[in-house]
């Protein structure tokens, strides 16, 4: 197992390997978090205006 | 609503009927019409092969690379007895040595994706990533299909 060190490219979280991809080479890693969120599975945060 | 009903509601002049969920692939393997909206609501699960072959963890890796290529595939998905996905196994990976067993060839814990996920989505994370194809699961990593890139892509993107 090779431990590279990677950091989304969103939020900047440093990262073991890209979620989407798990390519090391990966040219547009994206943590865990911000791929649920892009994808809709997970909400960023509660609505402010309960919306 | 069945397909046919749906085409009726807009040859009746309800021309909106985006509600349309479950059978959007039916839809347009019958040719009938599809407006560039509809296409961004697609989701992930319907568009995801039903019918990738799956095998489990002690199965020889031989034996699965046969089966996958006489069905016409080049993928095929590890689960357990639930029908829970432990891995994915890509042209890479059916390329090993065919006396491995399931479990020491197969990519583990694979990315997986929820059904109503947007297809749209998928298709543009699937093409910067430059991922052939995705398993689409439950929540609780029940396998639903593969999802392929040219389905996504297909399927998800407005015509140009
Ligand atoms: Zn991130
Ligand atoms: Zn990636």
């Amino acid at each position: 197992m090779i431990a590279l060190e990677v950091k989304c490219e969103k939020c900047g979280k440093a990262i073991d390997v890209c979620d989407m991809c798990e390519d090391p080479a990966c040219k547009h890693v994206v943590c865990h978090d911000c791929l649920s969120v892009a994808l809709g599975e997970r909400r960023p945060q509660p609505h402010e205006h309960g919306g | 609503m069945a397909p046919r009903a749906a085409a009726r509601l807009e040859t009746l002049g309800f021309g909106q009927v985006h509600e349309y969920r479950g059978g959007k692939l039916d839809w347009m393997a019958a040719g009938l019409p599809t407006e560039g909206e509809n296409s961004l609501h697609a989701r992930a699960g319907d568009a995801a092969r039903k019918d990738v072959p799956i095998c489990s963890l002690t199965d020889r890796l031989g034996d699965v690379r046969d089966r996958v290529k006489a069905a016409g595939w080049d993928a095929a998905l590890a689960v357990d007895g639930e029908g829970v996905v432990l891995g994915l196994l890509r042209s890479k990976e059916l390329a090993k040595d065919p006396d491995l067993r399931i479990e020491q060839a197969m990519r583990p814990g694979p990315s997986t994706f929820r059904p109503y996920v947007s297809l749209h989505e998928m298709a543009h994370f699937m093409e910067e990533h430059d991922l052939e194809s995705s398993p689409v699961t439950t929540s609780d990593g029940k396998l639903v299909g593969l999802l392929y890139r040219a389905d996504a892509v297909r399927l998800g993107m407005p015509p140009k």
